[in-house]
Order: structure tokens, then sequence, then C-alpha cells
């Protein structure tokens, strides 16, 4: 399911003195299976943007094209649902909109609300569970006796069980232990990889972004200051400098390197790509 | 030196069937002006742990004593006053609606008086760096900025301990450093007591004493200065590995022969420029 923004521009308390634009003029376009990632400043309008792509906000002028539905200033809030269950979002803390009395139950809830009946519901909580990385024994308990970190996978996996074809995610892995950091981002990569699921990540892991993102969007200042590849965008180091944005850090070292004179024929973004760079470079020196 | 904290023996289980316990039998003692990182993987134990310290979970067995005096329903209220707080997510302990405001807060429920109160929140906003922005919406910062308020926000009622519950993790490098910095820079004015708990190496290595939680147990001590050392231990810590020591490990795989030991970021590309120049 694509999603197009057509010239989006929304503005915070439109038509008082206090009007402030969060977007400004955004054309964009998420091609279906993309994984797309945004980072920029806080601030920067990144989650008022993400907000647009499954129309808890409405552009003030401008369209917004989620699948076959296009969203304006006109759209009427009361249809809106369809599109609630095709773009999952995953909000900073997904944790804090937890509220049943068992994980199973939490997980259960979005799946019947958008129309499965309990043995559907409970089958899918169950599935979910096991894709997110629970153990099984949670299912009957508080959400609230479990960790942050499966606390965190619980609401997750109610976002999953709701069956999107595109998920939003602010920030998703912001608070866990590095081991489960990494765990989750595998996670949903997976789920890109084998059921096509679209992925926007907004996040100011620039590993994340290195490991997974086809394409990256820069905002700042409310514009799409940058879009490319990885590769693209991260090329332009000077640039990434000057608005104070981080490199990836394998990226960033090669940057060091070629300072003091050494040469990339390709910009490398993870630590593997680089290792492999200079294995070759040091191996085929080895040799000679 | 003088101890401030001193645990004994704590266990706490979230439900009375449960077998496995939050905290298992925990115990430490904690000097007057140490820095301590607690350390672990999410589901550790502890957060249990920093929330038994103030209070806010009674522990089912074993005892608290802060500063000599030991932790009960009468003494809480006493204790909660030398214990300030700070946690991962600073818009969760906003309240008022300019910065000032929010500093003060804490304030108004200990009968200080006006003047007394603008001066200690003017004090703490100082030694945060925040004093140009008194008049700021607190969720207008940037997060970086919304941690100083938040300590700020303890500041002001001159704890003798302070527990930082993984408050650096949603700042970016940047900001997470400008924060332990900070914090490093008060304790050479205070006599402050600091447990951070944390997954940032960095954080950890800048600390006095390493304490590493596992299953609800404290199960190792260690000397921050080695833990560069022992990466493939981090990851069972809860920490990342360092870049340079990923790097390496990478290298190694491809039949480099890199040195064993642990190089720093620099160090790393010093012997990697050397070793391409050489051929």
């Amino acid at each position: 399911m694509a999603i197009t923004f057509k010239g989006v521009t929304y503005d915070y308390q439109a038509g008082t003195p206090m009007s402030f634009s969060a977007l400004k003029n955004i054309d964009l376009t998420v091609p279906d299976g993309d994984y797309l990632a945004v980072i920029g400043h806080t601030g920067s309008g990144k989650s008022t943007l993400v907000q647009h792509m499954n129309a808890l906000l409405k552009p003030t002028s401008g369209s917004v094209t989620i699948g076959e539905r296009e969203i304006t200033s006109q759209t009427n809030n009361k249809d809106l649902k369809p599109l609630r269950k095709e773009v999952g979002m995953v909000f900073q803390f997904p944790e804090h909109q937890l509220f049943e009395e068992t994980v199973k139950k939490d997980i259960m809830f979005g799946p019947m609300n958008f129309g499965k009946n309990e043995v559907e519901a409970d089958q899918l909580a169950d599935q979910m569970i096991d894709i997110v990385g629970l153990p099984e024994n949670t299912a009957d308990r508080s959400p609230f006796e479990l960790s942050g970190g499966q606390m965190r996978r619980v609401a997750i996996a109610g976002v999953l069980a709701m069956q999107p074809r595109v998920l939003i995610l602010d920030e998703p892995t912001a608070g866990l232990d590095p081991q489960g950091r990494t765990e989750m981002m595998a996670m949903f990569n997976r789920l890109h990889q084998e059921q096509g699921l679209t992925i926007i990540l907004v996040t100011h892991q620039m590993e994340d972004v290195a490991n997974y993102a086809k394409h990256v969007l820069v905002m700042d200042h409310g514009e799409a200051a940058k879009y490319g590849t990885a590769e693209e965008v991260f090329t332009d180091v000077e640039w990434l400098r000057a608005n104070n944005l981080d490199l990836p850090i394998a990226t960033q070292f090669a940057h060091q390197l070629t300072q003091r004179g050494a040469n990339f024929t390709t910009v490398p973004l993870t630590t593997a790509e680089l290792a492999q760079e200079l294995a070759r470079q040091l191996g085929g020196k080895r040799h000679e | 030196m003088a101890e401030i904290i001193n645990v004994k023996n704590l266990s706490y289980a979230y439900q009375e069937d449960d077998p496995k316990l939050a905290l298992d039998n925990v115990s430490f003692s904690v000097n007057d002006g140490e820095w301590i990182a607690i350390v672990g993987h999410n589901g550790s134990g502890k957060s249990t742990l920093a929330k038994s310290l103030n209070g806010i979970l009674v522990p089912d067995e074993g005892e608290i004593f802060i500063n000599q005096e030991k932790l009960t329903d009468e003494t809480v209220w006493h204790i909660r006053d030398e214990i300030g707080m700070i946690f991962q997510n600073p818009e969760n302990q906003f309240v008022g609606s300019t910065v000032a405001d929010d500093v003060a807060f804490g304030l108004e429920n200990h009968q200080v008086n006006h003047d007394e109160m603008v001066r200690r929140v003017q004090t703490a906003l100082e030694q945060v760096g925040m004093s140009d922005f008194a008049d700021h919406e607190p969720s207008k910062l940037s997060g970086g900025q919304k941690q100083r308020v938040a300590l700020a926000g303890v500041l002001v009622l001159e704890p003798k301990i302070i527990i930082l519950d993984e408050s650096t993790s949603m700042l970016d490098p940047l900001g997470r450093q400008e924060m332990l910095d900070l914090v490093a820079d008060l304790r050479q004015q205070y006599p402050l007591t600091v447990l951070s708990i944390t997954h940032d190496i960095n954080e950890a290595a800048q600390a006095d004493r390493l304490l590493v939680m596992d299953d609800g147990q404290l199960v190792t001590e260690a000397d921050p200065r080695d833990i560069f050392e022992k990466s493939q231990q981090l990851v069972e810590m809860g920490l990342d590995v360092p870049f340079s020591s990923q790097l390496a490990m990478e290298l190694k795989k491809l039949g480099v022969a890199v040195p064993d030991h642990y190089l720093t970021n620099q160090e790393m590309e010093a012997w990697v420029w050397q070793s391409l120049s050489k051929g």
C-alpha cells in the first residue's frame, strides 16, 4: 500500500495568532513494501509527518493518499476506521497505553475492535506473543507486572495483531537494552522481508537506519530537507555535520580514515561492510 | 567514608505465588559520594531495586538503610527528600507550565516561603545551565534540555543521593555526554552520591564501581576500568559492545590479525591507518 504526500502543509492552531507550520509543502512517495527511515532533530516535524500516514492528522492544505484513500482538510472523520486497521502505529513508549487485565486480553483488543471474533483474536494473540518473543507463560499475567522490555513487546504485539499492511514505528527501541534492541529490530525486519510489510521508522539510531532502511528522509524545520537511499544520504558528510546529524559509527570511522588519506570505493554503512573493505585492502597488501 | 546506602538481603516478587523473584536476596552498600552504575538486561531487577530505595515499592524481605536511617512507613517521607530520581522519559515528570514552575513544584510541598523558593529555583537552574529558559514551556525543549530541567527539579530539594534510571537513554550521543559531564561537574561542587542505572557503556565506565544484576540477583561487582576488555560478557551484562571491539571481531573473522587487547576508537583508527600505510 503506497502512501503519497502532495504539497502537504500542516499548521498547529491554524487560524490563530499562535499558528505554527509543523509541515511545509511536503511531497513524498512511500512505495508499497518500502522501509523508510525518518530522521531529524526533535521538533523537526517527524512525528507530525507520520501522524498523517494513518489520518490521525489531516493536512491543512495539500493531500495524503494512503492506498486508495485520499485525505485532505475536508475529509470526514467518520469512515477512517478501515484505514487505521491497514496502517498500524506504534507510538513512543507504547507500553503506557496498556490497560487490560491480562497480556492476552490486551493483544486481543485491537483485532476484536476491528471485527474478529473471540476465537480468531485468541489465535492471533498466541501468534503475536510468539512473534514478538514473549515467554508463553506471560499470556495470563497482568501486563503491569512485566519488565519494561516485555511491556513494550505486549504493546507491539497488540498493533501487529490487527495485521496491518503498513507499520509506523516511532522510536520503537528507546530504553531497551542493546540485546533487546537488536532482537526487536530484527523482528520488524523479518516481518518486512517475509510478509512484505511496509515500514516507516522514526529514529535517532543511525545504526538502525544503516542496517535496515531502503530510503531515508531527513526532516528539518518542517521541511523535507533530504531524501534518498541510506548510502546517498550518508555520503554527504559535510551536509550532515552542518545540520548536526549523526553518521552511523562505521561511516564516521571510514570518514576519519579518508581524511588521513585512505580510499574507499563505496561508503561503508555498517561495521560488517567496513570490516570487509578494510580486510580486502589489508589482505591485498599482505600478498604483494 | 560513611555508608550512605546499605541494602540487606532484599527480596521482592510482583505476585505472591510467583516463583520468579524480581529481587532475590540483594545486598550491597554505597559510600557517601560514590558513583555507582547498575547494569543488567531489561527485567534483571534494576528498576525494581531503584524503586525500593525510595519506598515506591515495599520489599517482601530485607532492610534498607539510607544515611544510617532504616526505611520504614514512618521514615519514608523524610528519606524521599534525600533521594532524587530522574527517569528515562522526562515528559512523564513535568507538571509546571513553565520551566521555573516545574522546578518549584517539589518545594511547594515543603513549606518553603516564596522568596526562598525563588532563590532556590534560580540556583538550581543555574546549576544545570538552564537559567535562560526559566519562562519557557517544558514541552518545547529538546530532549537534553528536558533532562536538565528534570535534574534541576531534583537538585532544588538538595538531595544527598541522585538515581538516574536510564535517564540518558533517549538522548543522542552528544546529549548523553553533556548530561554525564553535568552530573560529574555537580559532584565536584556538592557531596552527591550517584546511582546510575544504564545500558550505556560510556556511562557505566564513568562510575567508581559497577554492580551487575541478572534475574533479580546481584551477580557481580566489577571495576569500570576493566569493562571495555570484556566484550563477550558485555552483552550478558546488558551493555553494548564498543564499536572498536565489534570492528576487531569482524576483522578477525576475515583473517586480519588485530591486537588482542582493547583499543579505543581513536587507537583503532590509528592502528588501521598504520596497517594500511605499511603496504
